[in-house]
């Protein structure tokens, strides 16, 4: 019974002027930013191949994350290069930052248009399903039809799904295999089930869209009420929510800024510096000389340190509360969940800029030992291994993915609910 | 005294539209101050497309359409003053009340009611006192329909254009429309109808016509109907293929 | 006539449900944004002068020439604007360690924002049905069958449904402006005041865009549904592609050398590159010097050296005309290799800055992004405020060093032995960053052009809209 119902929703859909809008908008949106990505990573790729640390260097860097073609998230700040020397970390990044433009608008990449766009066009499939059926009489003959609610229900559902999501699928796949022919894209098997991960999490979110469209069709009157509803929710769920909500987050915890930061570091190794050269004692021998540095170096490390643990430990408490808050819209705990999956995500970063603290501490006791001792040091090269799928999903993505599918469950319930108790009239 | 002017003059009008049919062919008609003229035809005949030319909603292929005179093309503003509309379905702003609608279109006639001008106007419809300031959403199409005529009555012009304004009103409803129409006719104005209605159109019509396949192929006055059955004149029309209008009686 | 038809008009959306969404998620949106970032501007306040604070304590005892640029380094504290508009002065830093990357992932809401997205959104919503849908409704037929011309009737619906969309603005803005006067800490002056009519005047006009983009939609289509569709389209297209894309694109069309590559380079120019020149020079210099000074040609050790300059007076001539030459020619060398720096720079520089127009002439084909470079240059928040907080700097580091020079040569007077680079001296009278905003006349003259821009694309629809209207099938 099923089966004749999907096919009709399916070609009444792809006859639609609505197919033709959402088709050329997914297949367009879904190549331009896979291309802009894919030479973006290329660009970064080709600093990185220019700065690579060689032996001996002690830069912590990181190539960047193939991943970022398809979730940029942070992986600019990860892969910015970090130069350790004995009282600092200099940092370098690349060629985007001095074009203020890039800062005034959001990065196009596939995470954003899936996000923006193909929510909306979820919710232009699914904002008139009950109610402009009803609107022009069909529902009324549809139901006089030995056919169940609940059947016609799903196969609104299923058949709406699919057209929905094959643009999108064909594109994506298409633009996978190409990137297949770069050798930076081989993926292990893990990559492999990551990739799977994020086209998973990109279903559900359209799926979640589309029922929360379905469900408003069922409750409002007619199609202009229930378009006008779900435009409106549709900007608080994606934009305002979690917007406003970091926002609040800022409000409840207190962070200091990262020029404080770097203001204070500066004041901190300026002052053991002058200490250190006013303390200098030409009788004490190089023994003496080389001991009296080495405190203030360590006074100059352990303040940074101190400084730094407290930064993180706000910063961190500061995400955990605005991770909360922005989970109020399922829209936050997608974004979260697919960041987190390609490693871009703002955990994978706090790690890497721990690891970075780390590398840095080993090169300094190295360098002490060195100039104390007179050993030679060698020091290993910096090495970032980024989260396993496993880490990842305890560390919350477990909920963000029963988040969303707890959202598109009560969204389906609701509706069948809804229409069940639907006045056909 | 009402003078005899004519108030509605079509000229040869014909409509060709963009696909190539052509949904008026060459209509000559007159319409004088003080008659009701009712144009009968099967649906897709071209009353619609007559009515919508003098409107100015479309613009004739050949011909042309007067209002009082003037040249509904050349001037669609001045000639639209000497004219009210009612269409077959009349819709109106659903988030206005039955006065609001009123009072907007009667100010777009250049004219500003009292509350109790429109309160008498829409009594005069018969619509039910209750209805006055309900939001017009809710309203029945016959409660639209008397709305409907309530604003080409408060124009005040000197023609009432109606595109079968009584096609699916029940028999009651359908009589008081009648009745408004006789007087409104008393008064001196030029109705311009059309209809499927045969019986109703003989009752009250001063002139018919009788359209088929875009042209006008009969044309009998109130006189001499006396003499004719007009239903079977129509059955015959209906039934037989046009024949090139020779039969038609062209005014 | 023209009234009776506004008034329609305003009349129809106000008791619309649309109306009632709008208005409704203004009042909150508008007036929280205010509230938030007014106390972040407030806290941003207080932690710069706390950061001011802490310099003062540290230059009282630690303040020492050698690295005191390091210290001083001019910023500046939050903005009044700040209050309401965000523009690119958030701390997205990219040259330190710690960074904030919580914008990043979800851009902060600012006025700019609500117009960008809400309001372009709410024009479309209001408009995309206004003719189809009073043709599918079957009013638009009533409507034309009196006397109003079809230019009337586009031209009543344009200012109706402005005037319907600037109540919920306005009186959301009015919310936000009381808090904003009665929070006296912000300060707020006329000149903020003045700027902030001329971004609402701007938001009328971008709001206006996407209105009649929606009229001129709803002429072009037959039913709302389908006018609705085409109308997202666009709106995504304007609202998220545009923007987005421009500064990639540019940056594909007019590449720059990546900041890396040029540290490197310059690394390379300054040090190996200028030894080797330096060496050079030297080498070139001696040569010429022993031809002078035959004397020179001796090899000697240093300690030999020393005794012959102290016994030998013609040596010490020669010596001394020798190192005075070797120092010139490493002045020489320094000098080379720092003009090549600078030429290199230069030419970074102006790369970028190629690159930045670019990327804002190409965003320009959004009204988006002219928006909001009018109010980011109005508020001063934008790009030419980041270019004068880089000026003043420049301004203050060449006034900063000659205090430097002046201070450093009285004080070698006192004592010329003494190291006085890495001495704590008293630095109250050093000369002070201030940060001081554009006047308001240069704020306008910047903002001029898009908000110019932002009028004819609203010309071009409007026409667009009128004359399609006047070919429009009532049927």
């Amino acid at each position: 019974m099923i089966a004749p119902l999907v096919k009709k929703e399916i070609l009444s859909n792809l006859l639609s002027y609505k197919f033709i809008v959402v088709f050329l908008m997914t297949i367009l949106l879904t190549a331009l930013s896979m291309g802009i990505m894919y030479r973006d990573f290329d660009a970064r790729y080709a600093d990185y191949m220019l700065i690579r640390p060689g032996a001996g260097d002690l830069i912590a860097l990181t190539p960047p994350n193939p991943f970022s073609v398809l979730a940029r998230g942070l992986d600019e700040s990860i892969g910015r290069s970090y130069e350790i020397n004995i009282h600092d970390i200099v940092v370098r990044s690349g060629q985007k930052s001095n074009n203020l433009i890039f800062r005034f608008f959001p990065t196009p990449d596939l995470l954003y248009t899936v996000q923006v766009v193909l929510s909306l066009a979820a919710l232009l499939f699914g904002f008139d399903q009950v109610c402009r059926e009803r609107e022009q009489g069909t529902l009324k003959l549809l139901l006089s039809h030995s056919v169940s609610r609940g059947e016609l229900l799903l196969s609104k559902w299923v058949g709406n799904f699919l057209t929905l999501v094959l643009p999108f699928l064909t594109v994506f796949l298409l633009a996978l295999l190409l990137l297949q022919l770069d050798p930076r894209f081989s993926l292990s098997w893990e990559g492999w089930l990551r990739l799977g991960l994020m086209l998973f999490l990109f279903l559900l979110y359209v799926a979640l869209f589309l029922s929360l469209g379905i469900l408003v069709s069922t409750l409002a009157k007619r199609a202009a009420t229930s378009l006008v509803i779900l435009l409106f929710l549709w900007a608080a769920l994606v934009f305002l929510l979690p917007n406003l909500t970091t926002l609040a987050a800022r409000q409840m915890v207190e962070v200091p800024s990262v020029r404080g930061l770097s203001e204070k570091r500066q004041q901190i190794w300026t002052r053991e510096i002058l200490l250190g050269i006013r303390e200098f004692d030409p009788k004490a021998g190089q023994q003496g000389v080389a001991s009296s540095w080495r405190r203030h170096f360590d006074v100059v490390n352990h303040e940074q340190d101190a400084m730094e643990e407290e930064y993180r430990h706000r910063f961190g408490r500061l995400v955990s509360v605005a991770k909360s808050l922005n989970r109020l819209s399922p829209v936050a705990s997608f974004v979260y969940g697919v960041n987190a999956v390609a490693g871009t995500g703002i955990e994978e970063e706090s790690r890497y800029k721990e690891e970075v603290l780390r590398y840095k501490n080993r090169v300094y006791k190295g360098l002490m030992d060195k100039s104390m001792l007179g050993k030679e040091a060698s020091f290993s090269a910096f090495h970032y291994r980024y989260r396993s799928l496993g880490e990842t999903f305890r560390e919350g993505l477990w909920f963000d993915l029963f988040w969303l599918a707890l959202f598109t469950f009560l969204f389906v319930v609701a509706s069948a609910v809804a229409f069940l108790r639907y006045d056909v009239r | 005294m009402i003078s005899q002017e004519i108030v509605l003059e079509a000229k040869d009008l014909s409509k060709r539209y963009e696909d190539g049919q052509l949904a008026l062919d060459h209509i000559h008609l007159t319409l004088r101050r003080g008659q009701i003229y009712s144009l009968l035809g099967a649906n897709g005949a071209g009353k619609t497309t007559t009515i919508n030319l003098f409107l100015d909603f479309l613009k004739p292929t050949t011909g042309q359409a007067f209002v009082c005179g003037i040249d509904v093309e050349k001037e669609p503003l001045e000639a639209k003053k000497h004219l009210a509309f009612v269409s077959e379905n009349v819709m109106l702003y659903g988030n206005f009340t039955a006065r609001q609608n009123l009072e907007f279109f009667a100010k777009l006639g250049g004219r500003s009611l009292t509350k109790e001008e429109v309160y008498s106007l829409l009594r005069r419809v018969s619509l039910q006192e209750k209805a006055f300031e309900q939001r017009v959403k809710s309203f029945s199409k016959g409660m639209r329909q008397k709305v409907g005529l309530a604003i080409a009555i408060a124009k005040d012009s000197d023609v009432i254009l109606l595109d079968e304004p009584t096609s699916g009103l029940d028999p009651k409803a359908a009589e008081e429309f009648q009745v408004i129409l006789k007087e409104l006719r008393a008064e001196g104005k030029g109705i311009l109808m059309s209809t499927h209605d045969i019986f109703r159109a003989q009752e009250v019509a001063d002139k018919v016509g009788i359209m088929k396949e875009g042209r006008l192929v009969l044309e009998r006055s109130r006189e001499e109907l006396y003499e004719e059955d007009l239903v079977k004149i129509y059955l015959d029309y209906m039934g037989s293929p046009c024949s090139m209008g020779e039969r038609g009686g062209r005014a | 006539m023209m009234k009776t038809l506004i008034k329609k008009e305003i009349l129809n959306h106000l008791l619309s449900f649309r109306f009632l969404v709008t208005l409704v998620l203004l009042l909150i949106v508008v007036p929280a944004t205010v509230v938030v970032l007014s106390n972040d501007t407030l806290r941003g306040r207080e932690e710069y002068s706390r950061r001011q604070g802490e310099i003062e304590r540290y230059m009282e005892k630690y303040a020492h020439f050698n690295r005191v640029h390091n210290i001083v380094a001019p910023s500046s504290a939050p903005l009044p604007f700040h209050a309401l508009i965000r523009g690119i002065s958030a701390e997205i830093n990219q040259e330190e360690f710690d960074n904030d990357p919580l914008p990043q992932v979800f851009p902060l809401t600012d006025f700019t924002w609500i117009i960008n997205v809400l309001m372009s959104l709410a024009a479309l919503i209001f408009s995309y049905d206004s003719l189809c849908g009073e043709r599918e409704e079957g009013t638009l037929k009533l409507l034309l069958s009196h006397s109003v011309s079809r230019a009337s009737v586009v031209f009543s619906k344009l200012v109706g449904g402005l005037i319907a969309l600037a109540v919920p603005l306005t009186a959301s803005l009015l919310l936000g402006a009381l808090w904003i006067a009665l929070t006296a800490k912000l300060g707020w002056t006329i000149r903020e005041w003045l700027a902030l009519g001329v971004i609402l005047v701007a938001s009328l006009l971008y709001i206006l865009f996407f209105y009649t983009l929606g009229l001129f939609l709803s002429c072009r289509h037959e039913s709302s549904s389908s006018s609705i569709l085409t109308a997202l389209f666009v709106w995504v297209f304007f609202i998220l592609v545009v923007p987005a894309l421009s500064p990639y694109v540019a940056s594909f069309l007019s590449p720059t050398p990546s900041r890396i590559k040029l540290d490197r380079e310059l690394f390379r120019i300054y040090d190996t590159e200028r030894d080797e020149l330096g060496v050079k020079l030297t080498k070139e210099v001696r040569k010429k010097m022993q031809e002078q000074y035959p004397i020179l040609l001796q090899r000697l050790s240093p300690e030999e050296e020393k005794r012959r300059i102290a016994s030998d007076p013609e040596y010490s001539q020669a010596y001394k005309r020798l190192t005075e030459e070797t120092a010139k020619a490493w002045a020489e060398a320094n000098r080379i290799q720092g003009a090549k720096a600078e030429k290199l720079e230069k030419e970074q520089e102006r790369k970028e800055k190629a690159q930045t127009k670019l990327s804002v002439a190409l965003s320009l084909f959004s009204p988006l992004s002219a928006f909001t470079y009018v109010a980011t240059e109005l508020s001063s928040t934008g790009i030419n405020n980041d270019d004068r907080f880089v000026f003043l700097r420049e301004k203050w580091h060449e006034e900063f060093e000659a205090y430097r020079d002046k201070r450093m040569a009285l004080l070698r007077a006192q004592d010329p032995q003494k190291d006085w680079w890495n001495t704590p001296v008293k630095m109250d009278d050093r000369p002070r960053f201030v940060f001081r905003e554009l006047s308001l006349r240069e704020r306008v003259k910047n903002a001029a052009l898009p908000l110019f821009l932002l009028f004819l694309l609203d010309l071009v629809v409007m026409v667009a809209a009128v004359r399609s209207f006047l070919g429009y099938d009532v049927r």
